[in-house]
């Protein structure tokens, strides 16, 4: 059985530097982050960002989830062009969606000090859903669970 | 088989968060009204953690310089 939540798409309008406008539809979704260990809490605002191969967060979300950021290895994270961020990779609790319909699992995220924007990306959300549908006519996108996987 | 689908719009913004940009905020969790605005997210949080007397009482957003615009 799968279940299936449609959000609204939001368009966000961008100077493209000549004077005009550029219409974008962003996936922007709240989700909760929880540190068991610690019973810390936090709600924050992130993409869905399917050019994202990890969950990429501000380092401050770490330290405010009382994460002890850097008790593990660092790991360089690649993106577009020569473009590398250092980041730290660790378990939390992610509930994605508004108060009381939220898909809740448990996953890493890439925390980093040169992140500023929260990213969801392939590893870590996308691969944590049947299906993420961009729909940009109807200005909405599809996330669709396979609760058949679940325990 | 598939669930009833849920449309929602959980994106709700404060009327004006156009005012913010480049800012983080911490908006209340009905996302109706922001309550810290500040140029950094450790200053935000810091400010809305003592504002609402918990670490989770609200939501962090960044308003990445760009207007929202509302579909009808």
């Amino acid at each position: 059985m799968t279940r299936q939540r449609r959000y609204n798409l939001i368009t966000r309008d961008f100077d493209d530097n000549n004077g005009g406008v550029i219409h974008v539809d962003f996936a922007q979704i709240q989700v909760k982050l929880e540190n068991k260990e610690k019973h810390r809490t936090k709600y924050i605002d992130a993409w869905i960002d399917s050019g994202s191969f990890t969950n990429l967060f501000p380092s401050y979300i770490a330290d405010a989830l009382r994460i002890d950021l850097k008790s593990v290895n660092p790991r360089d994270i690649r993106g577009i062009g020569t473009a590398k961020v250092t980041a730290y990779r660790h378990k939390v609790a992610m509930s994605v969606g508004p108060l009381g319909l939220s898909d809740t699992f448990e996953t890493e995220i890439d925390f980093s000090e040169e992140i500023i924007q929260p990213l969801l990306g392939l590893n870590g959300f996308f691969d944590k859903y049947h299906t993420v549908c961009f729909n940009s006519p109807s200005k909405e996108y599809t996330l669709i669970k396979d609760l058949s996987n679940l325990s | 088989m598939m669930d009833k689908d849920l449309v929602i719009t959980p994106m709700k913004m404060p009327a004006d968060i156009n005012k913010y940009q480049d800012k983080w905020v911490a908006m209340d969790l009905e996302r109706e009204k922001v309550l810290v605005v500040g140029s950094t997210i450790a200053e935000v949080d810091k400010k809305a953690e003592k504002l609402t007397r918990g670490p989770d009482r609200y939501v962090l957003s960044h308003i990445t310089n760009s207007k929202f615009t509302y579909s009808p």
